[in-house]
């Protein structure tokens, strides 16, 4: 079935296209809770395909099972725990993943501020901490000297209360850095943030800072309608919050290191020569322990991705909306396409690759390209596009079901129309050349007639008359073509196809005798006329079937020399004294089986050679729709 | 006694870093007075130190960071005032750049040297003997001359030169602000919106380099300078600034 679809029915596809496109982009742009959830559920699959491992410069040292086993629960004695970070000083940088906020005795403070001091160390504050203290002027300078100041047009979240470490210990470390990380809606860890306000400063991530530190390169943060994270070239991008989407590796992958070995007899601090170690408790009962899109995750390996994907290039930059939006269109357009395809196992196969191959461009961007391709939205946008398709193309051929009944109903028999209506494809509209047997009757004398009686009473007639005589033509599943005053011209073997059409049309016609012998009676009951006479003229031939006018209006119908040579024939009837005249074609199909009789010659316009005509002898045949036998003996009438 | 020798070697070292990191530069300037936090990221590093007591030497290269403080700069021919939340590179003697906040130049005029050269975000100021404040805005970068005459460069290629002259008679001026006192800042604010709102702007050229005269301010923000008599916001800045630095 052809897709032609009326100027209201694309308009009302395209706008429907466009909600979808724009609502697709405006659930990406802000997408509220469970959109991200579920959007995630699709994206966050991909890094299990990340090849990358993280920079074996980063060291996780971790306050694991084996530390506590050798130095007690954590927290440790503060001096104890000095003599582990004593031996860090070999490092290129120490990034504390805790904060030191509640003072023990002195000389512990002092001897772990001291440790710190022995190496670049970057120390943690919590932002709306849960003990929070009001900084002294000394740890306001301390402060001040670890914000960022390179910062434009960029909103960060922020507070004016911040959990630190006690004075003593602060006073050994070389700068602050928050340790606050945010979940997504969902309560799943996937973004670092750039930094946070604290006291109209603006306090950098642990990662940032101790990244500020290793590259010997200044922060920068830009906002605007694409806000970065810059050190020098290298540019890290940042959403509109200030995050970063992370790129997660397997725990396993990184190089980790128990605390418990700093205390063993043999260790060497030049094992840790220019490491960036990360400093956190993973002991179960103490650790925090966040969800990620791979599983459960130390909290202080979300600040050592994060350094982890700036020193080996692994950082990931999230489409914005106008692109997304534009991907949306593209895809929903080609799926939009996939209409033209006929059969549907075609379109659900192409829907099919179409979201695999939505779903695998986000997974190739994500691995070749460090973009992150949402594909969810564009595989719900497939699905719903889908819907959209195929439920224009159902009501589309609903309509076009409807169209064919309505075209079709007044020439055809029901029982026809079902058939049409059920198999389209039997029905070929459009000019068709093809063997038809046409049949042409008309009331005899019936022009005299009318013009001696009343216009009602001719009315009445003619409806008594028509009823009949097209029930005969549709019993025998002829196609009523038109009637022309009192004439009928009906069609066999178009539309549909009919292999007996030449012996149909001969019934219909014998048939449509006897309809007249039953009409006189009622005419005679009735008063209203004196008998009418039918001829009937049946010829088969070539001829050019189909849907044939204007756009204004058109017919189904049938032209050609045959069509010509039937109302000829059917002219003919008074002139020869026979009821039924048949062409020397129809007569070859039909003289085995009816009985004719051969009238003579004429000649026809268009053919070279006289044609020989017949009358069908029909009150010799028993009326087919009756079966009852002609009453008076044929001889009798003849003539 | 080991103990005690050992600390004594980590302070000898210790005072020895400070020698060397003092004899590691000549000091250009000093921060001579500061209040609230003040930091100086020394040249090539990343990790800022306290400003501490002063005063404090500045070495060329050095960025001086004000947060919610203010800090008073002197060499020996300028004194160089920034507000709060700036930031002041100090490249040399003849160079400086302001890439955050308000900062107030206030110049002597040097012999036969090229005077010295501010650079903004947007311009470079070129002056012999001014005074004059600086404010970046983040939309855009504005200058207030207050004394002398600075020449303004722009570094990004041409601009659109406009002059505003007020449609009304009277002019909301800075020598007009000062008269009317601190007591009438918000009235007077008030009437340099609507004040604003009536200025009629006229353009001048397409130009590189601007010329500035006293009592003007210049408003460059993309392709465009602004030049008008200095206004309330600007004039009031310039006027906190040297009352702030009066008191010191």
């Amino acid at each position: 079935m052809p897709v032609e679809l009326s100027r209201s029915q694309g308009v009302r596809l395209a706008g429907i296209f466009l909600g979808i496109a724009l609502g697709l982009s405006a659930l990406f742009h802000w997408q509220p809770g469970p959109t991200a959830g579920l959007a995630s559920a699709v994206s966050d699959t991909y890094y299990r395909f990340n090849p990358h491992a993280p920079s074996a410069d980063v060291v996780f040292l971790k306050v694991d099972h084996d530390a506590v086993k050798r130095l007690g629960r954590w927290p440790w004695s503060r001096d104890a725990l000095a003599e582990g970070v004593a031996k860090l000083d070999k490092t290129a940088a120490v990034a504390l993943d805790m904060v030191f906020s509640e003072p023990t005795t002195p000389a512990q403070d002092q001897a772990l501020g001291a440790a710190f001091g022995k190496a670049t160390t970057v120390g943690g504050i919590f932002i709306n901490g849960v003990l929070p203290s009001q900084p002294d002027e000394a740890t306001m300078n301390l402060l001040a000297n670890s914000a960022l100041t390179d910062i434009h047009d960029i909103v960060l979240g922020g507070s004016d209360a911040v959990e630190l470490s006690v004075p003593d210990v602060l006073s050994g470390l070389t700068t602050l850095a928050s340790l606050n990380t945010l979940p997504d809606a969902d309560e799943r860890f996937r973004h670092y943030p750039a930094g946070f306000r604290l006291f109209k400063m603006v306090q950098p991530s642990l990662g940032v800072q101790t990244l500020q530190i290793v590259l010997n390169t200044p922060a920068s943060l830009q906002g605007g309608t694409d806000p970065t994270l810059g050190f020098g070239t290298r540019k890290i991008q940042l959403d509109r919050d200030g995050y970063t989407r992370l790129n997660f590796y397997p725990v396993a992958r990184f190089k980790a290191m128990s605390m418990a070995r700093l205390y063993e007899p043999g260790f060497d601090p030049a094992t840790l020569t220019g490491k960036i170690v990360v400093l956190g408790v993973t002991e179960a009962g103490v650790t925090d322990i966040r969800a990620t899109p791979l599983g459960q995750y130390p909290g202080a390996l979300l600040h050592a991705t994060f350094l982890a994907n700036a020193l080996g290039g692994h950082t990931l930059s999230e489409l914005r909306t106008p692109t997304m939006g534009t991907v949306i269109v593209i895809v929903l357009a080609i799926t939009l396409l996939v209409m033209l395809l006929r059969q549907l196992w075609l379109r659900l196969l192409a829907y099919g690759l179409l979201i695999a191959g939505s779903y695998g461009a986000g997974a190739l961007l994500y691995l070749y390209a460090g973009f992150w391709l949402e594909s969810a939205f564009l595989i719900v946008g497939i699905l719903l596009t889908a819907m959209l398709v195929e439920t224009s193309l159902l009501s589309h051929s609903k309509l076009h079901t409807e169209k064919l009944r309505t075209a079709f109903s007044t020439y055809l028999p029901p029982s026809l129309v079902n058939r049409i209506v059920d198999d389209p494809d039997k029905l070929k509209l459009g000019g068709e050349k093809k063997v038809i047997t046409v049949l042409f009757s008309d009331i005899r004398g019936f022009t005299s007639m009318s013009e001696s009686i009343e216009a009602d009473q001719l009315a009445t007639i003619l409806g008594l008359y028509f009823q009949p005589m097209t029930e005969a033509i549709f019993k025998q599943g002829g196609t009523l073509d038109k009637y022309i005053g009192d004439a009928i011209m009906a069609l066999f073997n178009a539309p549909l196809d009919q292999p007996d059409h030449a012996l149909a049309a001969c019934r219909a016609a014998i048939a449509m005798q006897y309809a007249q012998l039953r009409i006189n009676e009622v005419l005679q009951k009735q008063g209203l006329a004196e008998q009418l006479r039918t001829g009937i003229g049946v010829n088969t031939g070539q001829a050019v079937v189909g849907n044939l006018g204007s756009s204004i209006r058109f017919n189904y119908t049938a032209v050609g020399d045959s069509v010509n040579l039937a109302s000829r024939l059917e002219s003919s009837t008074k002139k020869v004294g026979a009821d039924i005249v048949i062409g020397e074609s129809t007569h070859a199909l039909v003289k085995d089986a009816l009985p004719c009789r051969a009238l003579g010659e004429i000649s026809v316009a268009g053919k070279e050679r006289p044609q020989t005509i017949y009358e069908l002898c029909w009150k010799d045949v028993p009326d087919p729709a009756t079966g009852e036998r002609h009453k008076a003996p044929a001889t009798a009438v003849a003539g | 006694v080991k103990k005690v020798a050992a600390s004594a070697v980590l302070l000898a070292s210790l005072a020895s870093a400070a020698a060397v990191r003092a004899a590691d530069c000549v000091p250009i300037a000093h921060v001579t007075n500061l209040e609230g936090q003040v930091s100086i990221k020394p040249a090539g590093k990343v990790v800022k130190r306290s400003a501490g007591k002063t005063p404090s030497p500045l070495c060329a290269g050095d960025e001086i960071h004000t947060f919610q403080g203010r800090a008073l700069i002197k060499s020996d021919q300028d004194q160089i005032t920034l507000d709060r939340d700036s930031v002041l590179l100090i490249k040399s003697q003849e160079h400086a750049s302001v890439s955050r906040g308000k900062v107030l130049f206030d110049i002597q005029k040097r012999g036969t040297s090229t005077g010295l050269q501010v650079a903004t975000r947007l311009s470079v100021i070129g002056v012999k003997g001014t005074s004059f404040l600086v404010a970046d805005k983040g939309s855009g970068v504005s200058v207030a001359l207050a004394e002398g005459v600075v020449d303004v460069a722009s570094t990004q290629g041409q601009l659109g030169h406009y002059r505003e002259k007020p449609a009304a008679a009277k002019e909301a001026t800075f020598e007009d602000f000062k008269r009317e006192g601190a007591a009438a800042v918000d009235k007077e604010k008030q009437a340099f919106a609507a004040y604003k709102d009536q200025v009629q702007r006229e353009f001048v050229a397409y130009v590189e380099n601007i010329t500035m005269e006293a009592g003007t301010e210049l408003e460059i923000s993309g392709q465009t300078a602004v030049e008008r008599k200095t206004g309330a916001e600007l004039g009031s800045d310039l006027q906190a600034l040297r009352t702030w630095r009066a008191s010191r």
